[in-house]
């Protein structure tokens, strides 16, 4: 499984994120990303499977979820 | 040891005792979950992340709120401070209404700095429910440059309620800033912020809430954008940690420094705690304490009752021939019946009440309260007046 990070800038929201994707069935662990993958420094996200990418894109986007991004991670 | 049994009636200054819940939930979170929220990305900082997240949304679907849109604070105080100084412009002009507690007159009257001033309009009217007379009030307060209408959903000393979602519809239609100190009101009153047009509603952890003092909240109704609330408070954030200036989402925005995550703990253990026990169950419940209260003191002659005609909250202000509120208070706690006497940070309404010069005394319930703690009070109110 692939993995990849979707950006949420802040704890706050990668745990709505989370939650709102555990909702519609889709598992997503709360991380705090790396300095690098961050904007502006330290930044919070979720790690979920790449497959999903496109599900977790459209949920979010109903969600009012802002500023999100994806972050390729490793296999 | 002996312990004397004390009747306690100043739940509008804080509710007390706690729900047994709510000491458990702040004992946990120091045990277990006591790692910084939203800082570390260890098991324990994460578990005390996800309890501030569940607080967070609880206390947003009592409001109609998103839980990232509910920023924690010290005390409602500081809420009140942060959406009055975060909202309000330069040379405008602030109107609020006549029986504000000194956690809205304050604030609002430091804006002279910023040379914006205020109005009062008269939120009590003619008689209970007169929202037409409120309304007019506020109108004739409005001036071209007013931002901002600031309002107690209940008064802390009078049984007095603003008609939010009237008022919340006039200031949508003027394109107004609409701030509630719901200090009094959340907890026993249903307030969805969207449908009364509110922008920010501030309330504390430890009143309707049954929460530890050291908490409180903002929550941001949606027509307020996250930039456009100015920071009083600058610090980290554990997030944008490269930048100068804080983050512009919210609730991160609004919230510089460790968050009270015991005390967040319990104010979750406490809206679970009004959850189920009902918010308008418990508002019913408060308001015959205080009609049994009215009845029994009714039958002093000395005690003079203010607006006895009107039932709302938990609340109960009164006066006794030929005693100061201070000895009332005093006398009283001797018997073991905790009472507050003075003018309870709330001059202006006082002034509505003609009690600015005396103060009063107030006698306030809660959900743990019983018909037999107004028995007890009854009973040494009128041993005291006996003794005069």
């Amino acid at each position: 499984m692939k993995k990849c990070y979707v950006s949420m800038s802040t704890m706050t929201l990668a745990q709505k994120a989370r939650n709102i994707l555990a909702l519609n069935k889709i598992k997503a662990n709360v991380v705090k990303l790396t300095v690098d993958q961050s904007y502006g420094g330290c930044s919070w996200g979720v790690e979920t499977d790449c497959d999903d990418q496109e599900k977790i894109r459209r949920i979010l986007d109903i969600s009012d979820i802002p500023g999100y991004r994806f972050i390729r991670g490793k296999e | 040891m002996m312990t004397r049994r004390i009747i306690y009636l100043d739940n509008a200054a804080t509710t007390f005792p706690k729900p047994e819940g709510v000491i458990r939930a702040v004992e946990e979170c120091m045990r277990y979950r006591g790692g910084n929220p939203g800082r570390s990305s260890h098991s324990v900082s994460v578990a005390a992340a996800q309890t501030v997240y569940s607080a967070r949304a609880a206390i947003a679907s009592m409001c109609g709120a998103e839980p990232e849109r509910v920023a924690f604070t010290l005390n409602a105080t500081y809420a009140l401070n942060l959406a009055i100084k975060g909202l309000v412009r330069p040379y405008s002009h602030v109107v609020i209404s006549n029986i504000e507690h000194n956690s809205v007159l304050r604030p609002v009257s430091s804006l002279s700095s910023m040379k914006t001033d205020y109005s009062l309009f008269d939120v009590v009217g003619k008689a209970q429910g007169d929202t037409e007379g409120v309304l007019a009030s506020l109108k004739s307060a409005l001036r071209g440059n007013t931002g901002a209408v600031v309002v107690c959903h209940r008064s802390n000393t009078l049984p007095v309620e603003a008609p939010l979602e009237a008022i919340g519809e006039l200031c949508r239609k003027k394109g107004l800033t609409f701030i509630v100190d719901a200090s009094q009101s959340f907890g026993c009153v249903e307030t969805d912020i969207e449908k009364c047009g509110i922008s920010a509603l501030c309330a504390p952890f430890h009143k309707g809430l049954y929460g530890p003092q050291g908490g409180g909240f903002a929550a941001f109704g949606k027509s307020v954008s996250d930039r456009e609330i100015r920071t009083i408070m600058q610090g980290g954030s554990g997030s944008a940690s490269s930048e100068v200036s804080m983050p512009g989402y919210l609730p991160e925005r609004l919230e510089a420094g460790t968050v009270p995550t015991p005390a967040i703990a319990g104010a979750l253990a406490g809206a679970e705690f009004v959850k189920r026990q009902g918010a308008s169950r418990i508002d019913r419940y408060e308001r015959e304490l205080v009609e049994y209260m009215k009845k029994r003191l009714s039958r002093f002659d000395k005690v003079k009752v203010y607006f006895p005609e009107r039932s709302c909250g938990g609340i109960l202000l009164f006066n006794a021939e030929g005693f100061s509120g201070e000895e009332l208070a005093a006398a009283l706690d001797k018997r073991g019946i905790c009472v507050r006497s003075g003018l309870h940070c709330s001059p202006l309404s006082h002034r509505v009440n003609n009690t600015l010069s005396c103060g009063a005394v107030r006698a306030s319930v809660s959900a743990f309260n019983s018909y037999s703690d107004v028995d007890a009070f009854a009973d040494s109110l009128s041993a005291v007046l006996s003794l005069r």
